[in-house]
Formats: structure tokens, sequence, C-alpha cells
């Protein structure tokens, strides 16, 4: 695998794709200003009681239309994040597979390993930038009461890897086994991806996250690497560092990482483009 | 020497359909049309040769790699244009072709680039984005896509498809030179039997997943009687054209001004067995006798019948 093709495909991709990212800005918006205006926002109250009383008709009211506007926002949020991305990701890949992109690419002595992972780690870094930006803009303006950690990061870019790869992998899968049904394709991709965070909501499943690399994990390597109570103070550091935990934990993310990777590799060598 | 394309026994299906049924042929060297009408199987033979998809029996061999185990290897030796042209819109030709030059691992990119640019006539608009361009100008930039690398073999799946005649002339006198001044040997599938015509010396015929005819064109159309003769009779003789064009088996009778008679027929043995019967038996030494190619559509024709 040559890493060369994989940044090359990725910056070709990129030039095709987010050339205009209209979507992909509305996205960023929309969580920007949804942190901006999650905060208990309370108003100062003059001292003269007419004021008082007119102030208060007002601010029942802007505050009515201000809830009713979160609450819009939160909806929209989860519409464009939850169903757009997953949508857009595994309309994008399918769609490719038909008009005959991949086999194009593939032509031009690029393997099908080298093709999945450009695809992977482009839709990652869109996606983790559009996510993570509105964050770490919140932090350095200081404008809301979300505190930006460190710990945020490799996450949610965790969670967007596995989660992207899922998507991939589904749509690409569904392309494959009904023909030219990429509307199918993508629409299974989407109620997969709810599936995985309802169940996971629930509590029947893991948070996506937990399938590659559970958060847990990522507190120990961090905590080994740069010393827990400098990152998280607050916690005892026993409490990640239980024998029985770690040793679950990363008997799970290697069985886990492992099953993935044979899944990916089988995906690929095996991949049919019956057209 | 290895052969260009080896094709063994291959059966591909999908679910119950059967795409391909065993079908087997060898390509030595020249230009290869497949024929057949659609849904013949051709794009399916190309995309397992290409190694996209995988036969359910069988196997082939492309330059003496396996098709689908050794996929990679046989896209570094070989160019391949499909039919549907879905390159991104919004990258410039010289960026995209130099893309396709870094993967195949070329020495000298840009050189490379220009060449080929050049060769296709696109390299005024070697900057210009690949949506830009025009139907035949893509065309184009495909088979210059393909011939990154100076492969052995092009493989290409309707290079005409909806071109005009000005662009399906250009596309076909570039394939002649291709095999001709570099020595690329070339596969192409086609419905336009005219053009196969004027750059094919070897055709495979499909029809309904199996290949019912393959060789050279030459030998197809002996081994169907359909090489038409052609015989110059030095001869005035009035009597002679009258007689001859009471004979059933001749086709066209041509009096030319230096006292030759043209007589072009299928059948060479009921001519001379006419005229070594006939009064006319002297004028044996002097029948001069040429032969040209028949018809591929009649040669389909027949091929379907039987």
């Amino acid at each position: 695998m040559k890493f060369k093709n994989i940044i090359d495909l990725m910056s070709i991709e990129f030039k095709e794709t987010y050339r205009f990212p209209v979507m992909e800005a509305l996205i960023f918006m929309s969580m920007y200003f949804l942190l901006q205006i999650q905060f208990d926002f309370t108003f100062s109250i003059p001292s003269n009681h007419n004021t008082i009383l007119f102030l208060q008709r007002i601010n029942s009211s802007l505050e009515r239309a201000m809830q009713f506007f979160i609450f819009l926002m939160i909806g929209y949020n989860f519409a464009v994040s939850t169903i757009y991305i997953p949508l857009i990701i595994g309309y994008r890949i399918s769609a490719a597979i038909e008009r005959g992109e991949f086999e194009i690419i593939l032509s031009s002595s690029v393997s099908r390993m080298e093709l999945l992972a450009s695809k992977i780690l482009l839709h990652t870094i869109v996606n983790f930038t559009i996510l993570a930006l509105p964050l770490a803009l919140n932090f350095y303006l200081e404008l809301s009461y979300y505190a930006f950690s460190l710990i945020n990061l490799p996450l949610l870019l965790v969670s967007l890897l596995v989660q992207t790869y899922y998507i991939i992998a589904i749509s690409s899968v569904i392309s494959i086994l009904f023909k030219e049904k990429w509307i199918l394709s993508s629409i299974t991709s989407v109620i997969f991806w709810m599936a995985f965070r309802v169940l996971a909501e629930l509590g029947h499943l893991p948070d996506p996250i937990s399938y590659m690399l559970p958060p847990k994990l990522t507190w120990l390597v961090l905590a080994l690497l740069f010393g827990w109570k400098r990152i998280h103070p607050l916690t005892e550091p026993f409490i990640v560092l239980d024998a029985l935990q770690v040793f679950n934990t990363i008997s799970l993310s290697a069985l886990l990482i492992s099953a993935i990777t044979v899944i990916s590799f089988l995906m690929c060598k095996h991949m049919s483009f019956e057209r | 020497m290895r052969e260009v394309i080896e094709v063994k026994n291959v059966t591909k299906k999908f679910g119950k359909i059967s795409a391909l049924s065993n079908v087997s042929f060898t390509f030595k060297k020249g230009i290869l049309g497949l024929i057949g009408p659609n849904g013949s199987g051709k794009t399916t033979l190309i995309k397992i040769l290409m190694g996209f998809i995988k036969p359910t029996i069988g196997c082939s061999f492309v330059l003496g790699f396996n098709s689908w185990k050794e996929s990679s290897k046989i896209a570094r030796l070989v160019g391949y244009m499909p039919e549907n042209l879905s390159y991104p819109k919004h990258v410039s030709c010289i960026d995209y072709l130099s893309f396709v030059a870094k993967a195949k691992n070329v020495s000298g990119v840009n050189e490379e680039v220009k060449f080929w640019l050049k060769f296709v006539n696109l390299y005024e608009h070697a900057d210009r984005c690949i949506g830009k361009l025009s139907m035949g100008m893509r065309r184009r930039f495909a088979l210059a896509c393909a011939l990154i690398g100076h492969p052995e073999l092009l493989i290409l799946d309707e290079p005409t498809a909806n071109l005009d005649i000005n662009g399906r002339a250009i596309m076909l006198e570039k394939l002649k030179e291709l095999h001709g001044a570099f020595g690329i040997n070339i596969l192409l599938s086609s419905h336009i039997l005219y053009e196969l015509e004027r750059v094919c010396d070897t055709v495979a015929i499909m029809s309904n997943g199996m290949l019912i005819e393959y060789g050279k064109l030459a030998d197809l159309y002996e081994k169907h009687g359909l090489t038409t003769k052609k015989f110059a009779i030095k001869s005035a003789e009035s009597d002679l054209i009258d007689q001859l064009k009471k004979l059933s088996f001749i086709d066209k009778i041509e009096v030319m001004k230096n006292d030759t008679v043209i007589v072009v027929t299928n059948d060479r043995e009921g001519f001379f067995e006419w005229i070594s019967k006939s009064r006319f038996k002297k004028l044996l030494d002097t029948i001069h006798e040429s032969s040209y190619g028949g018809n591929l559509e009649l040669l389909i024709k027949k091929v379907l019948e039987t």
C-alpha cells in the first residue's frame, strides 16, 4: 500500500467533492451557533418598576422565541449530523461504484486497499473538522459554558473514524449485493447508523466509540503518556488503571480491531464491481 | 512468445442469469474486435480481463498474469478505457494524467503526460477541467489516460460511443497509429461493424454470453465463403460480356477502357469451371486473379444463422 497514492487520491477527491462544500459549511455553522445559544441566558433587571414589567414581558416572549429557536437548531443539527453525513457518504461511495469511478481508479494501478483507505481518511478528516472546529472556536473565544477538553478530540476522531468505516463498508457491500440500488444502499446505511446510535443510547450496545478504541483505553494511553493528573486532575487514576478493566478494554479493543481489519481485507480483496 | 490474452472456459453468472458461458480463446497479437449485440457479454468479459469481477468458473490471463489474482500487475501493463467516462469533473486534464502516471510509477511524469496529450491533440487543453471537455475530447482524454506508461495492451470498451462521424474517424485513426507505430495490441468492443472492419485483424463474435466465432477476419471470410474474388480478363469480345451476364454466380461485370473485363464473384471454382469449358478457354492465361475482404455484416449474419 503506497501512502503517496492515498494522499493523491484524497487530493483529487477533495478538489472534486469539496469544491463548494455548501452542506458541510451549513453543518459547521449550525454546530457553531448551537454551541453559542446552548447556555442558560439571563437578563439583568433594571430598577425602574415600569421598565421591569415591560422588560419581563419582552423577556418572556424573547425567552420563548429563543427556546423555540434552540429547539429548531437542535433538531436541524441532529438531522444534518445524524442523517446528512451518513447519507451523503453512503451515496457518494455507492454512486462512485455504480458510475464506474472505482473501475477507472483501479485501472490506474491503485490498489483496492489504497482506494478504501483514501475514502475513509478523507471523510473522517472532513467530518472531524466540521464537528471539532466549533468546539475549538468556542474554547478559544470563551463563548459558551462548554468546556473544551483535550480528551474530546481523540475521542471524536476515533468515533468518526469507526462510524465512517461502518458507513463506507455497509454502503459498499449493499451496493454490490443489490446492483444499481444506490438509494437502497444509502438508506440502509443511515438505518444502520441510526440503529447503532439508538441501541447505544438505550444501553443495549456500547457506544460506537467503544467498537475500536474505547474511551477508557484512550484515557489509559493518555495517562501513561502524559500523566493522568495533568490531564484529568479530578478523577482518581486507580479507576482507569484497574487491572481487570484494563485487561477487558485491551482484549476487547484488540478483538474488534482484528475483526475490522479482517473484514476490511476480505471486503477489499473480494469486492466485485458487477455492473 | 506469451499470449496477450488467454481465456480458459470462463463462465460468469449473476444470480440465475448466465452472462458468459464457457468462453475460451487465445489472442496472440494485433487488434481484436469484440462483436455482439447488447447483453452478449462483451463488457462482462472485459471486466473479467481487467480483474474487476471474478469469473464463476474458469480463468483468464492477460500478458501472462491471472486477471483476478494479479490484477494490480495487469493495471500497470494494460491501458483501460471504459464506456462510461466517470472521471472527476473539476480536476484538470494534466493533474489527473499526472496522478495516473505517478500511480503507475512512470519515470519522467511531465514528459509522459505531455507526449500523450499531444498524441490525442489535447495539449492546448491541458489545464482545462475534465468536466469542461466536449464528448469527443473526453474520449481522447480517456485514451490518453489509458496510454500513460506505454501499455502493452489497450482494452477499449465502446471507444466511439456518443461520438460524431468526425470524432469516430479521429479515434479510429489514432488506434491504427497506436498499433502500427507503437506496436500496442488492442482489444476493442463496438456495435459499429464498419469501424471494426476498418481496424481489426481478428474478431470474436459473441451472442447470449457465448463465443460463437473467433479468428482472423480474412480466415473467417474464407471459412464462410465470403471472400470476394476479382478477375481481370484481357479481352474485348462483346460476346464474352453477354455470356458472363447470363451466369447467376457473377456479382458484377465491369468493362475497363484498356479492353479489360473485371468480373466479381464469390464462386471462384464455378467461374473457372465455366470458362475452361467454354470457347473462351484460351483466355485462361490472361486472367489476373485478386481477392478482397468480405462483408463483416454478412459474416455476422451467417454466423448467427448457423
